[in-house]
């Protein structure tokens, strides 16, 4: 049987490219859009990428808390004079396919088509961004929607555990916003907060980054981009940004609920992107939870003692930092042992140096891992946004190699004893505690 | 096994959409004769380009070159799973198929995930009713060392017991994690259960506990050596390799290994069943009650084989997304759901599963959401497709075909998903010009073949207080 769960998908450190690659190009249009591509001409098709900055869930006002995703859910539902039926069978007929997703930072849009059709596709996404489908009706369909997907996530203990230990996190800091926002602030989304997000976040041209691979022709992409997001708007608003957080100490906090299986959520703080020791950390994760069985906390947890199945870690990256999120479940009796190993697998980090042999395999995976990921236009378009996103420069896939190989026992220690601090672990256990 | 990437799943389910994978099993395996090779002419035909030939001792290869990047999925498929068990014995081909990884004579337990981490590879495997499935997706540069180890651990299969305990708490773990604590799958597995009714389809892949409890080392060998060997088993190598290459690895490393006389598989047949059922579960997790209808449908191996490609199409027609029908009448018009969709998967060797999953609008009852899906699958059975209706599914399966050729993964999966359920590899080849001549009529057929069996509806209910 598989293992799935999306959970681990979440887990996958965000980390960028290595080895040969395309060649990373960029396009300026006539109208000043910069859009980042790499050619593949083997296929007819094309990955096409857009995000708005500053447009995720973090930026939501606590009142209006789920208005990012509430217009991710509306996007869905066509446009001005095509309801949700008539816009699923509109991009059936040409199998496109266009998915919008946010995150705590920004607001995502995933294009992908046959290149006969990238053109239709392109001027859906436009429609879609300069005249939304807002009537009573599928607002109100949204709400619903949303209000259900907030219930269904109460049955997830993954979910709830998630939604606790963000809260718990960061406080007050509005990454700890919730992402479906509440019943209440779902209910107050009015059509004008809508209009209001669409203006100031999805057709503002100042906040928008592009990215493409696939089967491009430079010159028809530029002119079909400035042909159909001409209009959007330059105006280059204040945006204020996230304030910094700092982890909180040490917190605990259970969930009853009636599990045969606890499951037990864990975070520390982490560092940057933009930190040097970022590297470091990517190696640090591998070896603690992130590299499998290969891992501290599967060798001890699931080798050793059999309490879990699942037992992993990851980085959850965010624009301005980041975490490393743990994450096992195991029989409601042993929840306390294996929160107890947990610990001790942390705490041995002081104890027990990491390898020589530990540092290598995680460099070895690390680097010759990602290469093998980046098989599909949409791998390769994805990086190119976040290369963007994250200000790295067009040379970088074939640099990460070598910043990852430069990283030393002794910085994975340092950052070890930095971070793992048990002191500030953040723990959030669901299951029945009797 | 370990962590799964969760792209195959997602490669599976753009590829036919379907979410169920049933999974299957070989009655007999297709005898393809030595090399063959297809034609290349058509470019939207990905499959043009393998080839597959046969070892003396029985293992057959399918080689799919895909040169985009320098990786290789190898995926080694024995066509043995759970429906090979004994009464008393579920759970054993699973427990198995996590012991494999415990090692030989000539490599020690883990050495097989450590060799393929350090080249930076996924490695994992999964067990179905059918068969069980051992893959690697690696550098081409680390495949003659990945090979190496997963053709000595068909026969040289080495474990101690305090490995075999230890992994018994980590396989009930799993179970609560993936059975007991997740009401769909618990819904759906009873569900399976008053589904079939002699057919051991109705039995958790995973097993009972009372039996993985029991089940012994001996157990496990006894299985293994019964049903792991090259005339047992099928190699599917996808990538930056030429048939050529992979002909003489595959040689080298596979081809010492004796076959040995494999059991002649059970035909498990599934009597016609004259009453629908209601399978309720209330359970303090639900917050949200949800519907699930289960039907016996045909597959490549049981039923009425010409009703196939029609309800392949019937299924995006009902419920394929947004733009099916259910969801239209449903939720668009009469707004009593949240969402519906169908999904259909035929690459079973015994019988197949159509099924309808939806949740309820608030307010409305799961009693009157059963409902008012009969009234509209009634009105679906009076409709014809129309020709735009028609028209846009095989232009979205024509697609398909073409963007399932980005990965080197994603054939790799499909072929073996379906010849593991002992479907020819005809089967790819032709998908495109068979769903192509789908007829309205035909879709019709089908639909009223299928609706007019006996059904299992499942209740995921609040628990009352």
């Amino acid at each position: 049987m598989k293992y799935i769960t999306m959970f681990l998908l979440l887990l996958i450190p965000f980390n960028i490219a290595s080895a040969a690659y395309p060649k990373v190009n960029e396009l300026n249009t006539r109208y000043g859009y910069n859009i980042w591509y790499m050619e593949d001409k083997s296929l007819p098709i094309i990955s096409f990428r857009m995000a708005f900055k500053k447009a995720g869930y973090a930026y939501d006002k606590k009142e209006k808390e789920g208005l990012a995703y509430f217009a991710s859910m509306l996007l869905y539902e066509g446009y001005n004079g095509k309801n949700s039926v008539a816009f699923a069978k509109e991009l059936d007929e040409k199998a496109i396919s266009i998915e919008f997703k946010i995150d705590a930072d920004n607001f995502y849009i995933e294009v992908k088509s046959l290149t006969e059709n990238f053109d239709d596709a392109v001027q859906i996404v436009a429609k879609q961004l300069l005249s939304p489908n807002l009537s009573a009706e599928t607002i109100a369909k949204i709400k619903q929607n949303i209000i259900v997907q907030q219930e269904l996530s109460k049955q997830d203990p993954v979910k709830i555990g998630m939604d606790k230990l963000n809260a718990q996190f960061f406080g007050d800091n509005p990454l700890g916003n919730h992402m479906l926002g509440s019943k209440g602030s779902i209910n107050s989304i009015d059509e004008a907060d809508i209009k209001d997000y669409f203006a100031s976040h999805l057709s503002n041209r100042t906040k928008l980054v592009m990215a493409a691979s696939g089967d491009i022709n430079p010159e028809k992409i530029s002119a079909k981009i400035d042909e159909y997001f001409g209009k959007f708007s330059l105006i280059k608003e204040n945006q204020a940004d996230i304030p910094d957080f700092t982890a909180e100490s040490y917190k605990i906090s259970y969930i009853n609920k009636d599990l045969a299986q606890s499951t037990i959520i864990f975070a520390f703080e982490g560092v940057k992107r933009q930190d040097d020791e970022f590297y470091a950390m990517l190696i640090l994760n591998h070896i603690f939870g992130g590299g499998g069985f290969e891992s501290r906390l599967v060798s001890e947890l699931r080798e050793k003692y059999g309490l879990a199945y699942g037992v992993s870690t990851g980085v959850n990256l965010y624009q301005d930092g980041s975490m490393i999120i743990g994450y096992l479940a195991t029989k409601n009796e042993d929840a306390e042992k294996a929160l107890a190993k947990t610990k001790e697998v942390i705490r041995d980090f002081a104890e027990n140096p990491v390898t020589e042999e530990e540092l290598a395999l995680a460099k070895n995976y690390l680097t010759k891992s990602f290469p093998l990921m980046l098989d599909k236009n949409e791998d390769l378009s994805e990086i190119l946004l976040n290369m963007q996103l994250y200000q790295l420069n067009s040379e970088f896939l074939n640099s990460r190699d070598l910043y990852i190989n430069q990283v030393s026992n002794e910085e994975v220690e340092k950052l070890a004893a930095k971070i793992l601090d048990p002191e500030k672990m953040q723990i959030v256990i669901i299951g029945n505690k009797k | 096994m370990q962590k799964l990437p969760a792209f195959i799943f997602i490669i599976l389910i753009t590829m036919f959409h379907v979410k169920h994978c049933i999974a299957s099993e070989i009655v007999d395996a297709p005898k393809t004769s030595i090399l063959k090779n297809a034609k290349i002419d058509d470019a939207k035909n990905p499959q043009s380009k393998t080839s597959s030939f046969i070892l003396e001792n029985g293992l057959e290869i399918y080689v799919i070159p895909n040169h985009k990047i320098p990786a290789i999925a190898h995926l080694l498929v024995y066509k043995a799973g759970s429906i090979d068990e004994n009464f008393g014995k579920t759970g054993l081909a699973h427990y198995l198929e996590h012991m494999m990884f415990k090692g030989t004579e000539k490599f020690s337990d883990g050495a097989y995930s450590h060799i393929i981490a350090e080249n930076g590879g996924q490695h994992n495997a999964y067990t179905t009713y059918d068969y069980t499935l051992y893959f690697a997706l690696i550098q081409k540069s680390a495949l003659a060392k990945v090979m190496k180890m997963e053709a000595d651990r068909m026969r040289g299969l080495n474990f101690d017991i305090s490995a075999f305990d230890n992994e018994k708490k980590v396989i009930l773990e799993e179970r609560r994690l993936r059975l007991i604590d997740d009401p769909n799958a618990l819904l759906s597995q009873q569900m399976k259960q008053a589904l079939f009714i002699e057919h051991p389809y109705r039995r958790a892949i995973i097993g009972y506990e009372e039996d993985i409890l029991n089940l012994s080392p001996d157990d496990l060998y006894e299985f293994y050596h019964k049903y792991y060997a090259p005339n047992n088993a099928i190699l599917i190598i996808a990538g930056d390799i030429t048939p050529e290459e992979a002909k003489q690895m595959v040689e080298k490393y596979y081809g010492e290994i004796e076959k040995s006389s494999i059991p002649e598989k059970k035909i498990f047949f599934e009597p016609k069943s004259f009453a629908n059922q209601l399978i309720k579960l209330t359970s303090s997790q639900i917050s949200k009650p949800q519907f699930a209808r289960y039907y016996i449908a045909p597959s490549q191996n049981f039923g009425k084989k010409d009703d196939i490609y029609p309800l392949i199409i019937t299924s995006y027609l009902l419920g394929g997304g947004k733009s099916g029908f259910l969801y239209q009448k449903l939720v668009e018009e009469r707004k009593m759901a949240i969402d519906i969709s169908a999904e259909y998967n035929d690459f079973v060797v015994g019988p197949a599963i159509f099924a309808i999953n939806a949740i309820p609008a608030p307010d409305i009852s799961l009693e009157e959401l059963e409902k008012a899906i009969d009234e509209e699958i009634a009105s679906f059975l009076k409709y014809n497709a129309s020709p735009e209706d028609l028209k846009r599914t095989k232009y979205l399966v024509n697609a398909n075909n073409i963007y399932r050729q980005e990965s080197y993964k994603t054939l790799a999966f499909t072929y073996a998903t379906i010849l593991a359920a002992g479907i020819s590899p005809d089967y790819i080849q032709d998908f495109g010009k068979n769903i192509s001549s789908v007829t309205s009529v035909q879709i019709n057929q089908a639909a009223n073949d299928l609706f007019s069996l006996h059904y299992i509806s499942g209740y995921l209910m609040e628990h009352k207080k």
